[in-house]
């Protein structure tokens, strides 16, 4: 692992929802340029984690974070949250575009930084859409509403809209659990392209899509880290019984 | 069915294959050393061998395999085709000793009983290590095959040796091919040996392959 350039560091991170623990002692690098695949049973706090990374827990109401995460070697306490979201976009299980035009999903965030300039916008939007394989679908209809494309192409859109922003990391939860094995595997095929330019975290349930797109998986259970490896690694020779019984599915 | 019960079926299967193949083998070395005749016939053990490769394949396509259920499924496909050429070699022994007639069976060729012993107990050996998971075993057994070569060749010295006191030259012909597939026999054993510690650590042939 020492050959890889660190670009998230977690340090000792606690995460309470009010009372009740949800992560306990967590530390583990990210490395720039790789997939890393969080998996584990459902409730284990692997989204909660993932929040994490751009602070979107924030958000939540009685949600107490200790430990420190940091990027690049910043605490990303010091960081402007705001700032923070678009150097670590985040995709979600269900597509969620705006109710606007494709054009105006893709730049959306580009207008709220002030950006006026109509001839960047639109470069920008192509190459967003371009990176995130969608341009040939859309190219002739970028004023059309977003809700008309498929669950598939909203998703790559969302993709686009992070790009747009020009991120470090993609955060992504289970974006393909809500799509079929075509549009799934274009998604897939979309985060292999895209880890040379970024760095990318998936939360997936489906662990043949851990092992086909990541370099990494992290496995949590009830809040601990069980084990992090290479994600070939983990699934030929688990260190863990608790990692070995979960992927050969002696419990879920 | 659950997938550990398909894996555990594959496994018990896999045994019976072995038992059967290997029980095969013996009757063969023993009618080549107590100059008898005899006859097996490999049939239900092709059944063992494409019944066992499809349920493979099925688990593959059906189920999500990992760490060692992936190294069992995939270590099984392997080693049942070892086994079926075993089968297949025990078949060709008894064939070539029908040939030798009863006059010169009396001609001793004693590396030829070295080697016969030699893989009898090869076979006890590899069944074993097979149930156990043995990798001390496994191993051993894979360097034991530099030692069945040399005694193959040293069989084939002999036989030349001897060649004149034969009266009809069947006795060279079919000497020499019992001991090349008793040499062949020796190979499939070392395969699945291979395999076996494949199965139990991913290594195969000292590299990780899985
Ligand atoms: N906003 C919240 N307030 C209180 N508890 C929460 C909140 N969000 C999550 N939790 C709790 O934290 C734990 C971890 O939840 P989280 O959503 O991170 O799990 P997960 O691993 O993503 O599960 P899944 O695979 O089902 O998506 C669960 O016990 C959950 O009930
Ligand atoms: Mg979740």
């Amino acid at each position: 692992m020492e050959e890889n350039q660190v670009v998230f560091s977690v340090k000792n991170l606690n995460l309470y929802y009010g009372d009740k623990k949800a992560l306990n002692n967590i530390s583990l690098d990210i490395y720039k340029n790789k997939v890393t695949a969080f998996i584990g049973p459902s409730g284990c706090g692997k989204s909660t984690f993932l929040r994490c990374f751009n602070r979107m827990n924030d958000l939540i109401e009685n949600c107490k974070v200790e430990g420190e995460i940091l990027l690049n070697g910043k605490n990303i306490l010091e960081v402007n949250p705001i700032y923070l979201r678009t150097k670590v976009g985040m995709v979600f299980q269900q597509p969620n575009p705006f109710p606007m035009s494709i054009y105006n999903n893709v730049i959306y965030g580009l207008k709220c930084q002030g950006i006026k300039n109509k001839k960047e916008l639109m470069e920008i939007c192509i190459d967003s859409l371009e990176k995130s394989a969608l341009i040939n679908e859309v190219k002739e209809r970028l004023k059309d509403n977003a809700l008309a494309l498929s669950g598939g192409q909203q998703q790559r859109l969302c993709i686009a809209r992070c790009i747009a922003l020009s991120p470090e990391v993609i955060l992504m939860d289970e974006p393909t659990s809500a799509l079929d094995p075509i549009a799934t595997s274009k998604i897939e095929e979309l985060i292999r392209e895209l880890k040379k330019d970024y760095t990318i975290i998936i939360v997936t349930h489906n662990m043949q899509q851990a092992t086909r797109i990541s370099d990494y998986t992290a496995f949590f259970m009830l809040g601990d880290l069980v084990e992090y490896n290479k994600t070939e690694e983990f699934f030929a020779h688990p260190q863990d019984k608790r990692s070995d019984d979960y992927i050969s599915g002696k419990f879920s | 069915m659950l997938k550990d019960e398909l894996i555990n079926e594959l496994k018990i299967k896999c045994i019976k294959m072995m038992e059967l193949t290997f029980n095969d083998v013996n009757i063969a070395l023993e009618a080549i050393k107590n100059h008898t005749t005899n006859k097996v016939n490999d049939d239900t053990i092709d059944n063992y061998h494409m019944e066992i490769e499809s349920e493979c394949l099925k688990i593959l396509l059906k189920e999500q395999v990992y760490s060692k259920d992936l190294r069992i499924v995939t270590g099984i496909l392997k080693l049942v085709d070892d086994i079926e050429r075993i089968g297949d070699h025990a078949e060709d022994l008894l064939w070539c000793n029908s040939k030798l007639s009863t006059e010169e069976k009396f001609i001793e060729i004693k590396n030829l009983d070295i080697l016969l012993s030699e893989i009898s107990e090869m076979v006890t050996l590899t069944l074993k290590s097979y149930l156990t998971e043995d990798i001390e075993l496994a191993n051993k057994l894979i360097q034991s095959d530099d030692n069945i070569d040399k005694l193959y060749l040293k069989v084939l010295d002999e036989l030349e040796e001897k060649k004149t006191l034969a009266k009809d030259q069947n006795l060279i012909i079919y000497d020499t091919l019992i001991s090349k597939y008793l040499e062949r026999i020796a190979d499939h054993l070392v395969n699945i040996n291979e395999w076996i510690v494949y199965i139990k650590n991913g290594y195969y042939k000292s590299k990780v392959i899985l």
